[in-house]
């Protein structure tokens, strides 16, 4: 019977080798999109913030203020006129624009400037930045209110631009008081910018979305064999159905487990994800998700009733999943509702429970309980679709 | 031409009696639409984080407290983050290191001190590494606060220095003279009294926008833009079936010439994405209150290039993909790549700079743009460049697709 079971489990992994278009897709687009995505939410590591920069005024003050953007981490910016920053902003080509006005610097002096802010309020990086501009005004306003108090006192002989220079040297290397931002990991502490976060949230969420694609794929491989008759042909021989079905899933376990494995371990070497944090953890979590996976790819399987119609739904179904489980964002921008579906799907609980394992290094505590609720997904699912499953 | 609409008429009709292809290709649409808009139709609107953070005070002196009180009486903090005031600073690292709290701030005990010292002092913020969002926002709340206390002691220790070495001494306006060596008073230590910071101050100017796209619509026209390409997977479907039930080779044998063998299938693909095409229109007008834009006529042509993108791809798949299995591998990493580039599932704005200029490859690019640019008010004439190049990629899938597919 074991023999019976590997040998189906093999024929399994042959049909897939064959199709190196599908092994490909598995395993090629995922990498592709985590690099993408991740990227694209490391905001200020891969791609700096643009701001758009219009100084109307053109004196050291001025200059100050776009110097102290430019020199914030992920903010970069690029000189522009009012026109301009007017016309991009409204057309949502750049989210904010940064102007000081004519006349700042004597403005400065008489304790009344004002830096103005245009931001498009669909831009999502608006907040931070109006922030990081607040930040620079509360430090102009404090070095000019020290100079206006010196320079108004005509026995102290000072000029305002000097004391201004004084009081601003105080800001460097450090400010009297500053904050020191860091992420807390169990029995680490790691830098601000040590870990790559849009990366790993992807890493995660394109693992645990393409999985579904080869489960989806390998399962379905049991109507193609059904719509060309070999199945019949397997019936015929002493073979039980109970022993075909077993080694198509686990031939389909073995597929995604070496899928999963690829795009691990290319996660952490390549871009430097911490999925190596405590491997028993991050066994029990995609162990039982790939299960899960399977589970849900056997019974779709058994609701269809031809391959092409599993082909074009399972980009679809995978897909859907991968949006309500967090695999594309993470789960804390969503709606409070929509935090609430991701509990029931089987994606959400592997984004959840590999958040806990990866990002948080919380180890195999924190991974039981994920676990186990992939595992009543995988038994649910799995009976249903045995169950319901026309061998012809 | 009559052979032409057979084959597309035959095709379409086959694809109509499959029900369940059909819903898929019809409803899974609307339903991922949804999911986007309900998700994500609240992203940027700051209160919808609502997340769950502490603050510590170890601080012996009162400079600890003044900081707790400023965050804590803040309005526009309360909207986003519920604030726990602690005193155990290790359980609290503990929870932030489960997740339990997205962050906090943890003020140290010696600050009061390092600051009457004239040293660097720091103030210590816990982020939950599983947050990428909230706990990001709260390091930049604290550290407002930070800068408006260190714009405070530098403007005291400035003022405090000059008339400690004045040529001629003498009490100038506006300042306490004596508060600045009697320490605490109501302001920093080290600092005469609370000087007021406002010389200046952020002021943000309206911007007239162009019609806003909310984020539904924002998922409309991307999902439509993605979808309709799905619409050629199963074109090529069929395509490989019939080459595999050799009905492709008993049609070589008729007098039809592959030109027209193709172009029925591709017009059968072209009728299937118009008929999706029209159901994501009005489906997600009426259940969605989508608006498209005033010029429908547009509006449809945008949708009649995606769908002749879409007629192009599946000859193209149907010329890479021997069978349906490896067309089921292909064709969605080819959809999804083109759907990622153009934008259908971040902001496009969002990518990272080096990959812009691939997205001129895209179909889903220019058919989001187009819808877009419809939507916030555009007309044909603002478009009509992307229905051009959409209709190029399209022609060119095809003419790749009719070039090196086989028929047996």
């Amino acid at each position: 019977m074991m023999r019976k079971i590997l040998s189906l489990a093999w024929l399994n992994a042959v049909q897939l080798v064959r199709n190196p278009a599908e092994v490909v897709g598995v395993i090629v687009l995922p990498l592709a999109l985590t690099m993408l995505f991740g990227s694209a939410f490391a905001a200020g590591q891969a791609s700096d913030i643009r701001v758009l920069f219009v100084d109307e005024d053109d004196t050291t003050y001025s200059a100050q203020v776009g110097e102290l953007i430019d020199a914030e981490e992920s903010l970069r910016i690029e000189d522009a006129t009012r026109v301009d920053a007017e016309t991009e902003i409204a057309a949502g080509d750049a989210g904010v624009a940064v102007l000081v006005p004519r006349g700042f610097a004597d403005a400065l002096e008489r304790g009344s400037a004002t830096i103005e802010v245009m931001r498009n309020p669909n831009s999502q990086n608006g907040f931070a930045i109006v922030s990081v501009v607040q930040g620079i005004a509360t430090r102009m306003s404090g070095n000019a209110a020290a100079a206006r108090v010196v320079a108004a006192t005509p026995a102290l002989k000072a000029d305002f631009d000097d004391v201004y220079q004084t009081a601003d040297a105080k800001w460097s290397p450090r400010p009297p008081v500053y904050a020191e931002a860091s992420q807390v990991v169990a029995s680490e502490v790691r830098g601000d910018s040590v870990i790559a976060e849009g990366t790993t949230q992807s890493s995660i969420g394109f693992t645990v979305w393409f999985i579904l694609f080869m489960t989806f794929g390998s399962a379905g491989g049991i109507l193609e064999e059904r719509e060309q008759g070999t199945l019949r042909r397997l019936m015929v021989a002493p073979v039980s159905r109970t022993t075909i079905l077993t080694g198509k899933v686990v031939g389909t376990v073995l597929a995604a487990t070496v899928q999963a494995l690829i795009l691990v371990l290319v996660g952490a070497f390549g871009f430097g994800v911490p999925w190596g944090n405590d491997p028993l953890a991050v066994v029990m979590v995609l162990g039982a998700y790939i299960l899960a996976g399977t589970g849900l790819a056997v019974m779709v399987s058994a609701l269809v009733r031809t391959r092409d119609q599993m082909s074009g739904l399972s980009p679809l179904v995978s897909t859907a999943l991968a949006m309500v489980g967090g695999c594309m964002w993470p789960l804390e921008i969503v709606s409070p509702f929509m935090q609430t579906a991701a509990k029931l799907t089987p994606t959400g609980w592997a984004v959840m429970g590999l958040t806990d394992v990866v990002f948080r290094n919380q180890g195999v505590e924190a991974a039981m309980v994920p676990t186990l609720v992939l595992l009543g997904f995988a038994g649910v699912m799995l009976g249903i679709g045995v169950k319901m499953l026309k061998f012809e | 031409m009559r052979n032409l609409l057979t084959i597309a008429a035959k095709d379409t009709r086959i694809m109509v009696r499959d029900r369940a292809a059909l819903l898929v290709m019809l409803a899974m649409p609307l339903g991922l639409i949804f999911i986007l808009g309900s998700a994500l139709g609240n992203l940027g609107e700051g209160d919808s984080l609502d997340a769950e953070v502490a603050i510590v005070n170890d601080d012996t002196g009162e400079t600890g407290q003044r900081f707790v009180d400023a965050l804590t009486s803040a309005e526009e903090i309360d909207a986003v983050f519920n604030i726990h005031v602690r005193d155990d600073a290790g359980e609290v690292r503990t929870e932030v290191e489960r997740g339990d709290l997205t962050a906090a701030l943890v003020i140290p005990a010696d600050l009061t001190d390092r600051i009457m010292r004239g040293e660097p002092a720091p103030l210590e913020v816990l982020q939950d590494p599983g947050s990428t969002v909230s706990a990001g926002v709260w390091a930049a709340v604290v550290r407002a606060g930070v800068a408006q206390a260190s714009a405070q002691i530098v403007a005291g220790h400035t003022l405090a220095e000059a008339l400690s070495t004045p040529p001629s001494a003498g009490p100038p306006p506006g300042a306490d003279a004596s508060g600045a060596s009697a320490g605490v008073s109501h302001g920093y230590p080290g600092q005469a009294q609370e000087l007021e910071l406002d010389a200046v101050h952020v002021s943000e100017l309206e911007v007239e926008l162009e019609k806003e796209v909310s984020m539904i619509s924002y998922y409309a026209a991307a999902m439509s833009g993605m979808f309709l390409l799905f619409g050629g997977m199963f074109g090529a479907f069929s395509f490989v079936r019939e080459r595999r039930e050799q009905t492709l080779a008993r049609m070589i044998s008729t007098p039809s010439s592959t030109a027209v063998i193709v172009g029925g299938k591709a017009l059968g693909v072209m009728l299937i994405g118009a008929l999706q095409f029209l159901v994501l229109l009005v489906g997600t007008r009426m259940l969605f209150q989508v608006d498209w834009g005033a010029d429908v006529l547009a509006v449809v042509l945008v949708g009649f290039a995606e769908v002749l993108a879409a007629a192009g791809l599946a000859m193209a798949l149907a010329a890479l993909g021997k069978t349906e299995r490896a067309i089921g591998g292909i064709a969605p990493a080819f959809i999804m790549l083109f759907a990622a580039l153009g934008g259908a599932m971040i902001p496009a704005e969002q990518l990272p700079s080096w990959l812009l200029p691939a997205q001129v490859f895209s179909p889903v690019y220019w058919t989001i743009d187009s819808f877009l640019q419809l939507m916030q008010g555009g007309a044909l004439v603002d478009v009509a460049p992307n229905i051009g190049a959409v209709a190029a990629i399209g022609i060119a899938l095809l003419g790749f697709g009719a070039w090196r597919v086989r028929y047996e």
